[in-house]
């Protein structure tokens, strides 16, 4: 039990549980103002006036011409994809903690963006070969290609996302040891196959992508494959947004959310899908980002409750923000270089996962909740 | 390709393709263009042109001259930020075919700035031809016409040297790193730039069952017992001298040519990257071989 | 069957329940009907909890039916019968940091969304269990007793009244002190006399003869009894179930059952 004082600090941080529509606004706004930074932000030098003339239908000056092309066609597509890629993994991250029942299940931890990566290294060494085997034309080949990388990602990541569910949920309770247990051997057995693969079958151009997406980039993506994900990401925000309600009821545990009227094969199947089909997808075209789904929702419920109706909504947002500013710094702490951004997630995420076991232990000493 | 006698002894030779390398660096020539290099070989090239003061941005390849070392960083070859190109105000770029991600190579393309692919560059061919490209671009055809004639005074020394060999061609083995206890070493196969630079120095490759870069193990080491093991070297990658010696105390492989006939040479990293420095290091290598089949015939 | 005989009934006729080649129920009958307050007590491993899922319809049934209000439980739609019947599990394990209240008008989920309505019934709910004024404290560091009590509010909220509805409680008790296990036997009895079917899986023989209206007894998943509390729970029955020798004593019109000190463990 916590000491009173403790008690009492808690208490207080519980009771002004802000409304919805306030918090939605803010976090509004301030991903506008953070697009505006970033659209500002880079190795070129630029001024927020620069910003505004590229969006203005107004003919540039040849002087401004190259800083247009700048901020239109270097910085906004990263920022669009960070915009999308940070929801989709915080939106992953908290469906699948809901689906666990555990504040710990982020997808790269338990192994979901493994298997979206053992899925987009087959399309990428095995897609050409096949392609060449049945002698398909160059363009058909390059629409497979194209749709293939995220179609396998996706694959890759439900059936591993499948895996980790059958193994840690005994009985309808997570075993957590079990899940984040599973997580390493998948995580190994990932790096493995992706080694495998680069050691024998890959070419040098393929080893090249290979190499710099597995620590997560934003620079390799081009509008169409921005487009693509979105697709892939914005319908299925839509479907989990839905399920905010039952979320809730799933928290208590399965037979309490059956007997609260939930379809609670329906939700575990929507979860599962839709949560691998984001990572999936985001790993296809940015390889593995990991902890955004683990920290961004911890931070929104330590703020606003775990309540889901909030928790999702909010989290997109704030999940946005955090891959935004992250991007920022991603291109301009090592300028003119870039650092890639899964590093930069990595170094921040890390240290606030072992933070976040070590105050989980002290508080309920029987077991890894937080 | 001249054709010099035999009866030169081979240190002389080597002197003479040395000097003539250092003279060259020491000639800096008027290019009034901003210039940025991105691939070890495309900054080597530039510089050795004696352009060097007109590059204001390299990327993290680029180690080679030590000059290079000093410029702003641009991202490293393969991840390379078409922004931080831009940042340099470049009105030139001179860029190796390894540079990607490929959207950054597209990137660079759209924008209105002058851009020279060179190939990734891994024959004396495509050497050459890159030296004359950058060079008519900066009208240093001179430096150029010098440079190449030294690239060939180093390759034409190495088969001169080599040719009579042909008894006794000793079968080399390159490793990007040599094998340890609990990893296989990466060995280079046919079809790889070792591959070539082991041709050029007059030798044969001993690992002729794989294409590229491949893991080696101890036993197929033993199985291809090369007459010859070079070990790649640089600051972070490649064999150490404690992994070399490792390597060679190795009792599994005691019995292999190299190791018996303590031929185990580190050699840089750095001479895979087919810049103009290639006919230097292919006589080099040479010089190597050389001792072993000088040995082996008697 | 009599349809008329059996509207406001949940009834579970010839209920068998196999996993693998193990038997956990064979052929038990139970019925909830309204106002009556039932039992279902047994050894370790007699399936009452099986029988209780059962019952609920969460888990799946080999053999027999399960009808409510003469409708096959399969047919009806969750949530209009989510709305009808609640289940109160012996244990809960939700690790998120919700408030009390968060977790009351979690039960309001089969519910259509009335946000002033919610909020009323909620509040009641907390009420009734004696935690209203702590309320919006949270959950995690309650104590393991004042977590249940929470979950009962709930379930209270969940169905909102007692009319024809159907209240299940596994093992209510266990984690309670003695003040609240009054509470609980409390609310379960007010609810049955105002019209609720209640069923409550016990494993205190003295809670049962207490206050159970009916008293259910299984071992090894079969049927041993079924009846009044004093039919079934008879010294001759218990020694021949429980393997233990005890008597029922009276004292003010309390029953007790005083366990024999020596026994042989069979």
């Amino acid at each position: 039990m916590p000491t009173p004082s403790q008690a009492t600090q808690q208490n207080a941080a519980i009771k002004g549980r802000l409304s919805k529509g306030s918090v939605l606004c803010f976090l509004s706004i301030l991903l506008l103002i953070c697009v505006f930074w970033s659209l500002n932000s880079g190795a070129v030098e630029t001024t927020l006036s620069d910003v505004i003339a590229t969006f203005s239908f107004d003919e540039p000056s040849s002087k401004s011409q190259l800083k247009s092309i700048v901020i239109s066609e270097i910085r906004l597509p990263r920022i669009v994809l960070a915009f999308l890629v940070g929801a989709a993994l915080t939106l992953a991250g908290s469906l699948l903690q809901g689906l666990f029942r555990n504040p710990l299940a982020d997808p790269a931890l338990i192994g979901v963006s493994s298997g979206g990566a053992i899925g987009a290294v087959t399309a990428i060494v095995l897609l050409p070969v096949i392609a060449i085997k049945l002698k398909l034309s160059e363009g058909t080949a390059q629409i497979i290609q194209s749709f293939g990388l995220p179609v396998l990602a996706m694959c890759g990541a439900i059936a591993l996302t499948f895996v980790i569910y059958r193994v840690s949920l005994v009985r309808g309770r997570t075993h957590v040891p079990a899940m984040l247990l599973t997580g390493i051997a998948v995580n190994a057995i990932g790096g493995a196959f992706v080694g495998l693969v680069v050691t024998v079958f890959a070419t040098d151009e393929q080893l090249r992508t290979i190499t710099f997406w597995t620590l997560g980039s934003l620079s390799g993506s081009n509008w169409n494959n921005t487009i693509i994900l979105g697709l892939f990401i914005i319908i299925p925000i839509f479907i989990a947004l839905r399920q905010d309600r039952a979320l809730n009821a799933f928290l208590l545990g399965e037979a309490e959310a059956f007997h609260l009227g939930v379809n609670t094969q329906h939700v575990k199947r929507t979860v599962i899908l839709i949560s691998a089909i984001m990572v999936g997808a985001t790993v296809a075209f940015c390889g593995i980002i990991g902890f955004v789904g683990l920290v961004v929702p911890h931070m929104v419920r330590t703020a606003l409750g775990p309540d889901h109706k909030l928790l999702l909504p909010a989290g997109i947002l704030l999940g946005a923000i955090t891959l935004v500013v992250a991007d920022v710094f991603a291109r301009t702490l090592l300028s003119p270089a870039e650092l890639q951004i899964g590093i930069l997630t990595a170094t921040i995420g890390g240290p606030f996962f072992l933070a976040l076991l070590i105050r989980s232990r002290s508080v309920n000493n029987n077991s890894l909740s937080l | 390709m001249l054709r010099l006698s035999t009866k030169r002894s081979s240190l002389l030779n080597f002197l003479i393709v040395a000097s003539a390398q250092l003279a060259l660096s020491n000639t800096y020539a008027e290019v009034d263009e901003r210039i940025v290099t991105i691939g070890g070989a495309a900054t080597e090239i530039v510089f050795a042109l004696g352009a060097g003061s007109s590059v204001v941005a390299a990327d993290l390849s680029s180690i080679y001259p030590p000059q290079a070392r000093e410029l702003p960083m641009v991202g490293y070859v393969r991840n390379i930020s078409p922004e931080g190109v831009l940042s340099m105000s470049p009105d030139l770029i001179i860029a190796t075919g390894a540079l990607g991600p490929p959207t950054a190579r597209k990137m660079l393309e759209r924008l209105d700035i002058d851009i020279i692919w060179l190939p990734n560059l891994s024959t004396p061919e495509e050497l050459l031809s890159s030296i004359k490209t950058v060079s008519e671009r900066l009208a240093l055809t001179e430096a150029a016409n010098a440079l190449i004639e030294q690239v060939n005074l180093g390759l034409a020394q190495s088969e001169a040297n080599s040719s009579n060999w042909t008894k006794n061609i000793p079968s080399v083995l390159f490793l990007l790193e040599p094998p340890g206890k609990s990893t296989p070493g990466m060995g280079g196969g046919l079809d790889s730039k070792a591959n070539t630079l082991i041709d050029l120095a007059g030798g044969k490759n001993a690992a002729n069952r794989f294409a590229g870069f491949k893991p080696v193990s101890m036993e197929s080491l033993v199985d291809m017992n090369p007459d010859i093991i070079l070990v790649g070297q640089s600051d972070r990658h490649g064999g150490s001298p404690e992994s070399i010696q490792a390597m060679i105390a190795t009792p599994a492989l005691s019995e292999v040519n190299a190791i018996k006939k303590d031929a185990v040479y580190p050699v840089p990293l750095d001479d895979l990257a087919f810049g103009p420095r290639l006919g230097e290091v292919a006589l080099r290598w040479n010089t190597l071989l050389a001792n072993h089949a000088a040995q082996d015939k008697q | 069957m009599n349809l008329s005989n059996t509207l406001g009934h949940l009834m579970a006729t010839g209920i068998t329940v196999r996993v693998g080649k193990k038997t956990l129920l064979e052929k038990v009958d139970c019925e909830l009907i309204p106002g009556k307050l039932d039992v279902i007590v047994g050894p370790n491993g007699a399936g009452k909890s099986t029988l209780l899922r059962a019952i609920t319809g969460e888990y799946p049934v080999d053999e027999g039916a399960i009808t409510l209000d003469g409708r096959p439980i399969e047919k009806i739609d969750n949530v209009e019968l989510a709305k009808r019947r609640a289940c109160l599990p012996q244990f809960s394990s939700l690790a998120f940091p919700f408030t009390i209240r968060e977790v009351v008008s979690i039960g309001r989920h089969p519910h259509p969304e009335d946000p002033k309505n919610d909020r009323a019934i909620t509040e009641a709910a907390v009420e009734k269990v004696g935690l209203v004024d702590r309320i919006d404290e949270g959950y995690l560091h309650l104590s393991g007793g004042e977590k249940q009590r929470v979950h009962l509010a709930r379930v209270l909220a969940q169905l909102e009244k007692p009319k024809e509805r159907f209240l299940l409680l596994d093992e209510p008790t266990a984690s309670l002190d003695l003040t609240y296990q009054q509470l609980v036997f409390d609310i379960a009895q007010e609810w049955a006399n105002n019209g609720a079917a209640v069923l409550i899986v016990l494993h205190d023989l003295n809670q049962a003869m207490r206050y159970a209206q009916s008293v259910t007894l299984l071992k090894d998943g079969q049927l041993v009894q079924k009846g009044a509390p004093r039919s079934v729970l008879t010294e001759g029955i218990i020694e021949s179930v429980y393997g233990v020798q005890a008597k029922w004593i009276e004292a003010d019109g309390h029953s007790l059952l005083a366990v024999n000190q020596k026994n042989q463990y069979r």
